[in-house]
């Protein structure tokens, strides 16, 4: 059985660097049961949900290399057929592509302001207002 | 019931950009290909002298409220036997709820989930190759077999140690109008198609991530039901009428595949069987022309009989991140057609390789060869030449 992955802690201290790409949720989400299969099921798009219903927001920064060397790593699929499934959902209206942001910054504060995202960073981002998940 | 037709990009763009604080996903793309055939015109017309009416144009938004989304595409493609007809269409629309992982409801007009590709039959962004197998996914006949009125079930179930089950089930009606893909396709083959409905289709699917990396199985069907289907059928000799319309009700109309997938690492592997089978009685309206095919003369036909089956194992390699190349071969079968005397149309064997080129992530570009054996999936009233030939499409998109 796959062991369970477990937030560092419900905020890192201000100005606390990641030590390695990782999950980055909203607080509210702290409480959430998160395993291997479960994060690859949201990052893959055959989990759309969190527990409570709502609909999980995936977040990525288009500059910076931690979604590619981590998303393979999650979802078992290169950048390229992650890119083709999330386009798949797009078109069949049955998912959104990943909400881009700029940088890893631009995604701390997307994923702080939303209670319905996830999201992934570069180790040596200052993760603050987050959850912060380590990546096997 | 929603109308299967126009639907102005202004109410797109509308729901898009006009109510303020609403957050939508706009997203859309243009395809260009061009077919090619050594013999027998494929898919669209003239492809032995090389075609272009393979474009396809598409608009989608979505925005979600809470738990409930919202989602609509407009739609315009040419590929067709017929006349190619650019006109936008409602590709699909519809509410979207979800009430908990498990379980979601679609209402509107939606894709039907059958096979591992038939709702995103028209992404081309999302797949390697230009065409899909045809065997299990045939383009000239899509109309019927893509999207209904209506509405489905669907959730994800994770289950302990067996991975998680993703279902499906849906029911809807259809009808197409007289100049669709599907018309176009049986009208050129024995009569000039005036209606094609199915007042009822259901269906459902299972699909099965297998506690295994990138491995899934899944199982689909379909039943329509209240189908008919109007037409002249030319095909009745001169000294008949020569406007006999013909009415088919298939008393069953089924559908069903099986499919395997398995994704490892920049490896695809797939592999779909696919029945498709109808029965019914066929019926003149003109008491003359009913008379003569109960008493069975000059080859009237009083029923239509069809049992298809098709199959396809695929390989896709993503190569390098802006390359991607595939190959599959595809098999199609008429095992029982009343109507089909032609052997060389009772099959059609298809190998293809493929090769995709990502210059930028929103635009792609395609060059793919088919040797194909056969032509049972030929528009059946063009001329046929050499039955071992060649295809050749090249295609090229960009979304945002």
């Amino acid at each position: 059985m796959r062991c369970p992955l477990r937030p560092v802690c419900c905020l890192l201290a201000a100005g606390a660097l990641v030590g390695a790409d990782c999950l980055v949720l909203n607080p509210a989400r702290s409480g959430e049961r998160l395993d291997l299969e479960t994060v690859a099921a949201l990052w893959s798009g055959r989990r759309t949900t969190w527990g409570d219903g709502g609909r999980v927001v995936l977040t990525i920064a288009t500059e910076g290399a931690a979604a590619s060397r981590a998303l393979p790593q999650v979802t078992g699929k290169t950048p390229a057929q992650n890119r083709m499934s999330w386009r798949r959902a797009v078109f069949t209206g049955q998912g959104r592509a990943p909400r881009e942001c700029r940088d890893d910054a631009e995604v701390l504060a997307a994923v702080a302001r939303d209670r319905d995202a996830i999201g992934i960073v570069a180790e040596g981002t200052a993760a603050d207002g987050v959850v912060v998940v380590p990546l096997p | 019931m929603l109308p299967s037709r126009i639907a102005p990009p202004a109410l797109l763009l509308a729901l898009a950009g006009a109510l303020p604080g609403l957050d939508v996903d706009l997203h859309g793309f243009v395809s260009q290909g061009w077919l090619r055939s050594t013999d027998n015109d494929y898919l669209a017309r003239d492809t032995t002298d090389g075609s272009f009416q393979f474009t396809e144009a598409a608009l989608a938004v979505s925005s979600d409220f809470d738990r409930l989304r919202v989602s609509a595409q407009l739609l315009s493609r040419t590929l067709t036997v017929g006349e190619p007809d650019p006109r936008i269409t409602l590709d699909y629309a519809f509410g979207d709820y979800r009430f908990a992982e498990p379980i979601g409801a679609r209402a509107g007009r939606i894709k039907q989930p059958f096979g591992l590709y038939n709702e995103s039959r028209d992404v081309d962004l999302g797949r390697t190759f230009v065409l899909l197998p045809q065997s299990v996914y045939p383009e000239l006949t899509r109309e019927y077999g893509f999207a209904v009125n209506g509405g489905a079930l669907y959730g994800h179930l994770p289950v302990p140690r067996l991975g998680s089950f993703e279902y499906s089930a849906f029911l809807g009606a259809t009808s197409l109008d007289d100049d669709s893909t599907a018309a176009d396709y049986y009208s050129v083959a024995q009569s000039d198609l005036r209606d094609i409905s199915a007042r009822s289709i259901f269906g459902g699917q299972l699909l099965w991530n297998l506690p295994v990396e990138g491995l899934r199985l899944g199982a689909s069907w379909r039943a329509f039901q209240d189908v008919s289907i109007t037409g002249v059928d030319d095909t009745v000799p001169q000294a008949m009428p020569n406007n006999a319309t013909v009415d088919f009700d298939p008393d069953w109309m089924l559908n069903h595949a099986f499919s395997l997938e398995w994704l490892h690492g920049p490896f695809t592997i797939a592999g779909e069987y696919a029945r498709f089978r109808f029965h019914g009685p066929m019926r003149y309206r003109q008491p003359a022309v009913q008379a003569a095919a109960d008493a069975g003369l000059m080859g009237l036909l009083r029923e239509q009989r069809q049992d298809q089956e098709g199959w396809y194992a695929l390989a896709t390699w993503r190569l390098h991140p802006l390359f991607e190349a595939g190959a599959y071969y595809s098999h199609w079968r008429d095992l029982e057609s009343v109507w089909v005397r032609d052997g060389d149309r009772q099959y059609q064997h298809d190998a293809a390789v493929a090769l995709r080129f990502d210059p930028l992530p929103y635009w792609t570009i395609k060059a793919e060869l088919h040797r194909i054996w056969g032509y049972g999936m030929v528009a059946w009233a063009e001329p046929v030449g050499d039955d071992e030939w060649w295809l050749a499409t090249l295609k090229t998109t960009i979304g945002f």
